[in-house]
């Protein structure tokens, strides 16, 4: 039998995340952004790990349509006029001259309303990259292939990541409560009964998770004069970079000191984290490789990311919104590019049952 | 392997010490049960065994405490992380990871073990815990049992010589609970690990114990389990039983007490157990055919069950079978998928938050949830004004079922069985002809346990409908007049107490596996019909 394929680094969706943004970024062409959406669409369905609880990107997808439904609100009652076909006229509320420029109401054309829906589009297109990147690479894994020596401070952003569920299920458990003793579960009422027993329930929560990891070793260290040499290393380096820094800036006399004084406290705090590495015991049950798969991932993000701009660099518009009465440009590159997220998608290993 | 040498200890703001000049020593290996009442200091004397306390929570400790020759003053908790595993209340509160496996390694990545180490340990705990099905499983979709064993194997994981458990069972039905025990003794007879365990249901653990730890307020004593159930404060039922009818030497499980099966019945001689009262024809809330499915999952399905007037319905099976799902239906938290419910001719979950607790009340797991004000006497006046009841209605409820009570103290302050009593009155401020409750005993001693039972008897002697839904046998055969049994989501048996435990559809009390096929339920219904003159 084939042995399966070693999963991705966590890092390789993210890289791929952010080259793409570097084209996507710059498209209100809504064929384009389709486009996008589709494809990943697609890898989503495609690579999801299985055993999660929610779907992130579904949730960016939702989150995008509010958004473009509130952007075009928003340009239809305060928007600049545009000309163009109209399509209702609003009543227009006349503004004092000095605010020349704000309009609210008056008439909506067509124009507006696509300019408005393509940028709307093209918002709810990076939020849609961003929701596939956590679905494909949950952000609590990516903060587990942090460097050692940052280890605490990835797990304090893992603990906050956690605390957000927690204070969900808190707050529900507290809603039928209330209901049980006959009180109001909506509105401010219903808001300010809730509010402070579910933030003490989930700081409770917090001790509790705090006691537990204690007993179970976290942060146990191999040579206690070893960890204080690094503690006074770090303070003094950071102290070193702050006056340093503070001293170039203000343009102050004796450069050289400043700069010495910047430099070694950066030499110094690298050494420090060296230091602090070797100190704490804990190994990684999990592997992370930066396998030639993951490199492939994120390349391809990077290189789809740059032929779209170099496509609309080449043919003027490619990546505006469009006229209206005319069909938004599509060229065989960028279409090409696109379906390259797809075939990325096909690239990356099949993920773990 | 555990060493108090005159050991006082006294939390922050305390009055009292815990713990006063108190000497233990428990020898390595075997399982040790810690007995004792709530609020007896048994949860500090666990707490002890890797520094939680007082490193974590403050206090002053003096004397020493040896744990496997290290003393806690010199280390904390993290470093006992290779000696010490520790299971607290409520498992899936502590868990400090997201799937089961990588809970399960995380004590040896914070030791630094090797992954290839980590790896044949993994499997081996996986293998030997029966978890192997669910490595990959998020924690947050496993069922209370799985949970449980998780979180044993996950402090099992870095091979610690000893294993402390904090009420390990209470959460558990009668058969999951004694796979986590069976489990423990493989380990103690593979592995020679030490168990030290607290458990307020003795009789779930009594027959394996090599000793018996009694904590009675600043008083510990330790012993061989016979010796020291001679002279505890809590004990099961068996030992109840025999305790009062001078059985030597004490049997402390059913089986030990098959020899004087004959005796006890001849003393019995003619007397029969309690008749069933008779049902009331009257009905108060009526579920029929309704089935509830999350997400294509069913909770609940085709269920059919009548509460009547003046009766304690013990609802029981196995975890996740739908008790709380079929609690919540009642009183308007769920809503039936098809179906139909009714609670005095409505449907619960269609009724305004004030009309719904004029017409039942329910208490959840946690009591605490109902609890908001900063003092007993504030939460009653509270629950008055939300009744639109004259003041002092709820006051005088709660000092009905506790009369003794300080009512200027803070709900968080009581003890477990006091808060329960505070949200019953609470609840009763409205006077709901049905009252719920959803595993009311967890955390509650023997005679915290037969205080409710008393109390519950009481509300349904004048009128009341209770419906407890437990996984305590003994507090079922107690207090219950009808037993349903759930199973997958569907009513398997309805009827008459006594008569469902005799078809063997819900599980049997202690002494009524002693006596069957006469069927006694209780020690105190015993007692109770030896103490009347045939």
């Amino acid at each position: 039998m084939k042995e399966p394929a070693r999963p991705l680094h966590p890092g390789a969706w993210w890289f791929f995340g952010i080259g793409l943004l570097i084209g996507t970024s710059q498209i209100a062409n809504p064929l384009l952004n389709l486009l996008t959406i589709a494809a990943l669409s697609f890898v989503v369905a495609l690579r999801r790990p299985l055993g999660r609880f929610g779907n992130p990107f579904v949730t960016s997808l939702k989150v995008g349509l509010i958004l473009m439904v509130m952007r075009l609100a928003l340009a239809i009652a305060f928007g600049a006029r545009t000309p163009g076909t109209v399509l209702v006229r609003l009543p227009e509320i006349s503004l004092p001259d000095w605010l020349a420029g704000v309009s609210i109401g008056g008439e909506v054309t067509t124009t507006l309303v696509l300019q408005a829906l393509s940028l709307g589009l093209s918002l709810a297109t990076v939020l849609a990259i961003f929701g596939a990147c956590s679905t494909l690479a949950p952000p609590e894994q990516l903060l587990q292939s942090l460097p050692r020596a940052m280890y605490e401070v990835g797990l304090s952003l893992a603990i906050a990541l956690a605390f957000l569920p927690e204070l969900v299920a808190s707050a529900q458990a507290l809603k039928a409560a209330r209901r049980l003793r006959g009180r109001p579960t909506k509105g401010i009422a219903g808001l300010r009964g809730t509010l402070v027993p579910t933030l003490e329930g989930a700081l409770e929560r917090s001790v509790t998770l705090a006691a537990s990891m204690d007993a179970r070793g976290f942060g146990r260290t191999s040579s206690d004069g070893r960890r204080l040499l690094g503690q006074t290393l770090t303070l003094l380096s950071l102290s070193a970079v702050i006056i340093g820094g503070t001293g170039l800036l203000a343009g102050a006399s004796l450069v050289a000191l400043w700069v010495f004084l910047l430099v070694s406290g950066i030499v110094g705090l690298v050494v420090a984290l060296q230091l602090r590495s070797a100190v704490l015991l804990r190994t990684s049950f999990d592997e992370q490789h930066f396998t030639p798969r993951s490199f492939v991932v994120s390349v391809f993000g990077l290189a789809i990311g740059v032929s779209l701009l170099i496509a609309g660099h080449f043919h003027p518009g490619l990546l505006d919104a469009p006229v209206p009465g005319t069909w938004p440009m599509l060229t065989p590159v960028s279409v090409g590019a696109l379906l390259g997220i797809a075939v990325a998608g096909l690239c990356s290993p099949k993920v773990a049952p | 392997m555990i060493e108090l040498h005159e050991v006082t200890f006294t939390y922050d703001g305390a009055s009292a010490p815990v713990f006063s000049k108190t000497s233990l020593a428990l020898s390595e290996g075997g399982l040790h049960l810690v007995v004792g009442s709530t609020g007896s200091g048994k949860t500090t004397l666990l707490g002890l065994c890797n520094g939680h306390i007082p490193h974590f929570t403050g206090g002053r400790l003096e004397g020493e405490v040896l744990i496997g020759g290290r003393s806690i003053s010199t280390s904390r908790p993290r470093d006992f992380a290779d000696l010490v595993g520790m299971v607290r209340q409520n498992p899936s509160r502590s868990f400090v990871a997201d799937t089961v496996t990588h809970e399960l390694v995380y004590a040896m990545e914070n030791l630094g073990w090797s992954r290839k180490a980590m790896r044949s340990r993994l499997d081996e705990i996986l293998e030997e815990l029966d978890l192997a099905d669910l490595a990959q499983r998020p924690l947050n979709q496993l069922s209370g049992g799985q949970a449980q064993r998780v979180a044993i194997g996950a402090a099992l994981a870095a091979a610690p010589r000893l294993l402390v458990l904090d009420e390990p069972t209470s959460g558990l039905d009668v058969a999951t609970a004694q796979g986590v025990i069976q489990l423990l003794q493989r380990q103690i007879a593979a592995t020679g690990l030490t168990v030290v365990l607290s458990e307020h249901r003795l009789e779930r653990v009594i027959g394996l114990a090599s000793s018996v730890v009694v904590v009675d307020h600043a008083e510990v004593t330790s012993g061989a389990p016979v010796h020291m159930m001679e002279r505890s404060p809590v004990v099961p039922p068996i030992v109840e039983l025999s305790r009062a009818q001078g059985f030597q030497p004490l049997p402390l499980t059913v089986g030990e007490a098959e020899v004087h099966r004959a005796d006890l019945l001849e003393r019995l001689g003619a007397r029969e157990p309690d008749v069933p009262r008779p049902q009331s024809p009257d009905v108060v809330a009526m579920v029929e055919e309704v089935t509830i499915s999350y997400q294509g999952v069913s909770a609940l399905s085709a269920v059919k069950v009548c509460l009547h007037p003046s009766e304690v319905v013990a609802l029981v099976g196995p975890n996740g079978a739908g008790k709380s799902t079929l609690l919540g239906l009642l009183c308007g938290l769920a809503s039936p998928t098809t179906g139909s419910v009714s609670v005095g001719g409505d449907p619960p979950h269609a009724l305004r938050p004030t009309e719904l607790v004029k017409r039942v009340g329910l208490i959840p797991q946690d009591p605490g949830l109902l609890l908001y004000a900063t003092s007993v006497e504030g939460e009653c006046r509270e629950a008055d004004r939300d009744a639109h009841r004259a003041s002092g209605t709820t006051l005088s409820w709660f000092q009905r079922f506790q009369p003794s009570v300080d009512a200027h103290r803070h709900p968080s302050d009581l003890s477990e069985g006091q808060r329960l009593c505070l949200a019953l009155a609470i609840i009763m401020a409205t006077a709901p002809p049905i009252v719920l409750l959803d595993e009311p005993t967890c955390g509650l001693d023997n005679a915290a346990k037969e205080h409710l039972g008393e109390v519950l008897i009481a509300l349904a002697r004048e009128g009341t409908s209770v419906m407890v839904a437990t996984h305590d046998v003994e507090f079922m055969a107690e207090i219950a007049d009808r037993i349903i049994v759930l199973q997958d989501g569907r009513v398997v048996a309805d009827g008459p107490a006594r008569q469902v435990m005799t078809s063997g559809q819900a599980p049997a009390s202690e002494i009524f596996r002693l006596t069957s096929p006469v069927s006694w339920f209780t020690t105190k219904e015993i007692l109770r019909a030896l103490a009347e003159t045939p």
